[in-house]
């Protein structure tokens, strides 16, 4: 219950000045027992009337115990607009509680109701309200809340938005050693000819950091050219590294290799390899992207290999490996393929003959 | 102004408030294309094709200018990379391009009439890697 006038079921309710009805009840001599008999109420009840500053009482009971003061109801109620804060209540009570009767030990923080039957029946049949005594009360913050629906789907909105932000804030923040490494391979190459590899690290660190990029070729694979130059070892099978620092976001690593010319044509070759940054609590992130590459005699800028090396093709080739610069990945031949009507493998003269 | 015009005023203020804080982290897109290309010469027998490219510009450009099947070209400045006579196609390989302007020339052996002629560009947008086929008209 909450001091809302008049309450559910249409009881009226007043507010009440405590300090001025103990004053009157002093001024005129009269006990809290006289004036509780009179009302109808206990003497606690009295008590906590007047020991409050404005009371919700009803209406009825206020009548009552202006009576019982020898003053007008006018004389004792709060003239005040706003309303008190409402008075608390022992549980939650879907309807208004009755007080106890007379005589009985009123416990504390209930509710300002009249008892015996007159009140049941006033609880049952509420009067009609008296127009100059029911103060209007601005609704409870609850109620106005609840009647808008757009206000409460704001604040749920910009609940959910702070979340996101902060949950992006938080692994953005938590990222700092967060790397991908990702490789581009052609899907097949000519055995003896070169093709490129390109491996694109990126990182979201702030600060520059040192790395280390490991490539394992297949066995029978030959490593060439390396942009940046790469430390070669080599093993059975051969492994590249590049021993580097990050000082941006992105990172390129490319190198060009070819396959051994005694490779046999449709036979598939693994790449694989791996980025340590700190080998304590880090260990090696693996390069995703392409792995496997075949052997096959069309050129490997042809990937759709039709013999020719069309207009996409060409476009896809600048826009991936143009821009590293000094990597000789066969830029003249491709640009004579693209040119020409095609161009087909010679095993004899193991090169490719460009059609025109 | 009474409550009910007060209370939907409030509303409409927060709906606008939360238009504006969506619209917030939306990233701003270049609303101008990257590539574009206009016929400064369309008929005789000087053929002019002015292409312009804004930031950020694609690496490589192919331009594709189409000609009436059989037309002879006396002169080409630059030097095209393709040229089937029979189909009566010019291309162009346009690399290593930055943001500005550049113009092709063709001087051919006979007066071309209006519409006779088109073009295209084609590149690789740089943000997505889609192939864009960006035709040209006189």
């Amino acid at each position: 219950m909450d001091s809302a006038k008049p309450l559910a079921g249409g009881i009226p309710m007043v507010n009440i000045d405590g300090a001025k009805i103990r004053r009157i009840r002093e001024e005129k001599g009269l006990t809290q027992l006289y004036v509780a008999t009179v009302v109808g109420v206990t003497t606690d009840t009295i008590s906590r009337w007047e020991n409050r500053r404005y009371p919700n009482i009803k209406k009825e009971n206020a009548i009552k115990l202006a009576e019982a003061l020898e003053a007008q109801l006018a004389d004792i109620i709060d003239h005040g607009q706003t309303a008190p804060p409402p008075e608390p209540l022992p549980s939650p009570a879907p309807a208004p509680a009755v007080e106890p009767p007379p005589g009985q030990e009123n416990p504390p923080l209930q509710p300002d109701t009249p008892s015996g039957p007159a009140a049941q029946e006033a609880l049952a049949a509420p009067e009609p309200a008296a127009p100059q005594t029911v103060l209007p009360i601005a609704a409870p913050p609850r109620l106005r809340l609840a009647s808008r629906p757009v206000l409460l789907f704001a604040v749920f909105l910009l609940l959910t938005l702070t979340g996101l932000s902060l949950f992006w804030w938080h692994t953005a923040n938590n990222g700092e050693n967060q790397i991908t490494a990702f490789r581009i391979l052609p899907a097949h190459a000519t055995p003896g000819m070169a093709f490129p590899v390109v491996i694109e690290v990126t990182t979201s660190a702030s600060s520059p950091f040192s790395l280390i990029l490991k490539e394992t070729l297949p066995p029978s694979c030959i490593p060439a050219q390396g942009k940046p130059p790469f430390v070669f070892q080599k093993n059975e099978p051969p492994v590249l590294k590049w021993i580097g620092k990050i000082t941006g976001e992105h990172a390129v690593y490319s190198y060009l290799a070819k396959l051994k010319p005694e490779t046999k044509m449709k036979t598939n070759h693994q790449f694989t390899g791996g980025v340590t940054v700190r080998s304590d609590d880090n260990p090696s992130l693996p390069v995703s992207g392409t792995e496997t590459l075949q052997a096959s005699p069309f050129h490997w800028a042809d990937s759709n290999s039709d013999g020719r090396i069309d207009d996409e093709e060409l476009l896809s080739v600048y826009e991936t490996y143009g821009g590293i610069e000094g990597l000789h990945f066969g830029r003249k031949q491709i640009e004579d393929i693209w040119a020409a009507k095609g161009y087909r493998w010679n095993p004899e003269t193991r090169s490719y003959d460009i059609l025109q | 102004m009474t409550a009910e015009k007060i209370h939907a005023h409030e509303q409409g203020l927060i709906l606008m408030a939360l238009l504006v804080l969506l619209s917030l982290p939306m990233p701003l897109h270049a609303a101008g294309a990257l590539v574009s290309g206009q016929y400064l010469s369309a008929t005789g027998q000087d053929i002019q094709l002015q292409i312009t490219v804004a930031s950020p510009a694609p690496t490589t450009l192919i331009v594709v200018q189409n000609l009436p099947p059989g037309t002879v070209i006396e002169t080409a400045s630059p030097a095209f990379h393709q040229h089937d006579a029979g189909k009566g196609e010019v291309k162009w390989l346009l690399t290593q391009v930055s943001p500005g302007r550049y113009v092709l020339n063709l001087h051919l052996s006979r007066p071309m009439f209006s519409g006779g002629i088109s073009g295209e560009i084609r590149y690789k947008e740089p943000a997505s890697g889609r192939l864009i086929n960006l035709p040209v008209r006189p």
